[in-house]
């Protein structure tokens, strides 16, 4: 049997075992393992390393299919992610899918957006390539080619990749785009799909997946924190009394659909939840993934230029003691390099007046009205603990 | 050199150089491109040549794909290549015309990253070093690791490595920083560490040594005044004070403390700030007389 990756493994023995990764269930679930941010083998690791070891495993899904647990992280990525590779790498994983859902279609039209400007040249054929590559591909190029293999059911973008002949791109993009083209408009049928009959309220049966936070044990209400301007204070004191929203974030993040993207969200949460007359009813906090380096005068910076607006109830924190505690309630989808973060995911969430997670916002982009919702709507005492949401899908999951 | 001296011979030489390009340049676009692709031609011509095409860049974006082809083409000399490459990175500012270009661009330089010629090969590993390229940070950690396979000198590669603090390089700059294979390798190691929140006691020990070089704690005071602002304050304040510190040091600490503390906001600072008024007038060095001076107008307000 062969030996658990963690975090002494080799790279180079982590791509052995998915390049060796077949459809069987222990392997298929090794590789949605291989998903967790949180996952042994990235910590102590650059983020070039987690991109490189999670877009081989994540590549690997076109190869051995594509789970259901395994779906939203490609969605995750198709919707918020900047790293060419990982793009092309969850659009390649798409094509891993048994059925060819036309639901995919925005998710792989938001990743256009996302890397048209910034392509890379990338490689699949073998792991820490030298370059030049024999067969390099393109995140578009990847793209281009699920929705070619979605053919009549990615029908939506046709007006999109239509724009794109226009453009000059690179051969093989240039390729994957007349070929998609070409295999969208074939006569055929679209395969109708589950997602899109009302009645149901679970396209793709994720929702419950989308990582509700079980909200297992007590909240961490002795950890401590410092807010913007050095005030020092519990997660007791900021997080009892009254509901609150939580997000996560750190200023060294280099995704600005990501950490700055939530910040600027929260800000606009601040503002209508003004504008409703709650400010003093619902609290707002972004606590920082690096407290280490997110000292208060650039949490006060990172704030303000994205137009939070300072308060007693409305801060930014970074944990002086008890990181790992709240890491551990809030199940964060985080990990670490040597100096800073090296990966993390999108957490939102919303806590009752007990300091207690009520709904959890992972992952996939969060609506600042559906998470105001939430809040006006905790109840005292964690009634409801451990949903989880996402907006995109618009449901929500249970306990 | 006079700074103004400076200005002066600078202004003469971009002068000097736009008449030489317009005395060489090609009259039009397609005699550039001739121009261009004889090879038998003055090197001067062809370079005016490829300047000239890129000028027009941004109407015909397909002069792109010639100007990466003639960067990857490692038989053309390197002056040219330079050349075409000023020219690409000038038009990485044009996004909506390079995007499409873009992936072609990074795969060149990625495949000439190991070119015999010096400049070429430093330029290009920074250009890809600026954009976070996973290749070249596996090349250039591989050449600190093994000096046989270095591409750049250790200093270059730390600082190229340096932009992305995201990076794994930091134990191993810590290595360097305490056993350094240069002095500018160190330095330039210590400037990066301040990225690192693991690095203050190691930053802490070097600026509290007094055998480290003056330039080496200079950097260390920096790194930890960016990593630690309130533990950088208090050395800062005894470095200022000790008469048998180096003055250069000194008076960046004092300078540092003005600039980036409140000096009057508690007692321990006002008490600091009485013990800098009196330093003043009683330091010889003019560095230290200067900083106090001005530490003291900042109190002053």
């Amino acid at each position: 049997m062969a030996a658990e990756l963690g975090e002494r493994s080799r790279e180079e023995d982590v791509a052995t075992r998915v390049e060796a990764a077949d459809a069987s269930p222990d392997q298929v679930s090794m590789l949605v393992e291989l998903m967790r941010e949180r996952h042994p083998v990235y910590r102590g690791r650059s983020t070039n390393a987690t991109i490189r070891m999670r877009g081989y495993a994540m590549a690997a899904f076109e190869r051995v299919g594509l789970p259901e647990p395994a779906l939203l992280y490609a969605l995750e990525e198709l919707e918020s992610g900047r790293e060419p590779y990982l793009v092309a790498a969850a659009a390649k994983a798409l094509r891993g899918l048994i059925r060819r859902e036309r639901r995919l279609v925005p998710f792989l039209l938001r990743a256009i957006d996302n890397v048209r400007y910034h392509d890379d040249m990338v490689t699949f054929e073998r792991y820490l390539p030298t370059w030049p590559a024999e067969s390099p591909t393109t995140a578009l190029a990847e793209v281009f080619r699920t929705l070619g293999w979605l053919g009549p059911n990615a029908a939506l973008a046709l007006p999109r990749l239509t724009d794109f002949k226009a453009i000059q791109l690179p051969p093989v993009t240039r390729a994957a785009l007349t070929r998609a083209i070409s295999e969208i408009q074939t006569d055929g049928v679209p395969e109708e799909s589950s997602c899109c009959r009302r009645a149901d309220p679970r396209p793709f049966g994720i929702l419950g997946r989308s990582e509700p936070v079980a909200a297992s044990g007590a909240p961490p209400m002795s950890a401590r924190f410092e807010d913007q301007d050095g005030l020092r204070l519990t997660y007791r004191d900021f997080f009892s009394g009254r509901p609150s929203v939580v997000v996560f974030f750190y200023t060294r993040c280099t995704n600005p659909n990501k950490c700055s993207l939530t910040i600027t969200k929260l800000a606009e949460l601040q503002k209508q939840t003004a504008q409703l007359g709650l400010s003093e009813s619902v609290r707002t906090a972004a606590i920082t993934y690096d407290p280490d380096f997110d000292l208060p005068p650039r949490l006060r910076a990172y704030g303000d230029n994205r137009g939070v607006v300072f308060a007693d109830d409305h801060r930014l924190l970074r944990a002086t003691r008890g990181f790992d505690a709240i890491a551990t309630y809030f199940e964060l989808g985080v990990n670490y390099g040597p100096a800073a973060v090296n990966q993390h995911r999108i957490e939102a969430f919303v806590l009752d007046d007990n300091g207690r997670i009520t709904t959890s916002f992972t992952r996939l982009q969060w609506d600042v009205r559906q998470i105001l919702d939430e809040a006006i709507a905790a109840p005292a005492d964690g009634r409801r603990s451990g949903r989880g949401r996402s907006e995109l899908f618009g449901a929500a999951g249970t306990d | 050199m006079d700074v103004s001296e400076y200005r002066r011979r600078t202004n003469q030489q971009v002068a000097a150089a736009a008449k030489r390009t317009r005395q060489e340049a090609p009259r039009n676009l397609k005699a550039a491109s001739a121009t261009l692709e004889r090879r038998e031609a003055p090197e001067g011509a062809r370079i005016a040549a490829v300047r000239a095409m890129g000028r027009d860049i941004r109407r015909r974006p397909t002069l792109i794909d010639r100007l990466i082809a003639l960067l990857a083409d490692g038989s053309e000399s390197a002056k040219l290549r330079l050349e075409a490459l000023d020219v690409l990175q000038g038009a990485t500012f044009l996004v909506q015309t390079f995007a499409a270009k873009r992936p072609q661009y990074l795969e060149a330089l990625r495949s000439i990253m190991d070119d015999p010629d010096r400049d070429l090969r430093r330029r290009v590993i920074g250009a890809l070093a600026r954009e976070k390229d996973e290749y070249v940070h596996r090349r250039l950690l591989e050449g600190l690791e093994k000096p046989s396979k270095a591409l750049v000198p250790p200093a270059k590669a730390i600082q190229f490595l340096g932009y992305d603090v995201h990076a794994d390089y930091f134990p191993l700059l810590r290595r360097i920083v305490e056993q350094p294979p240069t002095a500018s390798a160190q330095r330039e190691a210590i400037r990066v560490l301040a990225a690192d929140p693991k690095s203050r006691p190691l930053l802490t020990k070097i600026l509290g040594d007094k055998d480290q070089p003056s330039g080496v704690r200079y950097m260390s005071a920096l790194a930890l005044q960016s990593l630690a602002p309130t533990q950088f304050e208090g050395i800062a304040r005894k470095i200022a004070l000790d008469n048998r510190e180096d003055h250069r040091l000194r008076a960046a600490s004092l300078t540092a403390l003005a600039q980036y503390t409140e000096p009057q906001a508690t007692a321990s600072q006002r008490a600091f700030t009485r013990r800098v008024e009196k330093l003043g007038e009683r330091a010889s060095s003019p560095d230290v007389k200067r900083a106090t001076k001005a530490y003291m107008a900042r109190v002053r307000g």
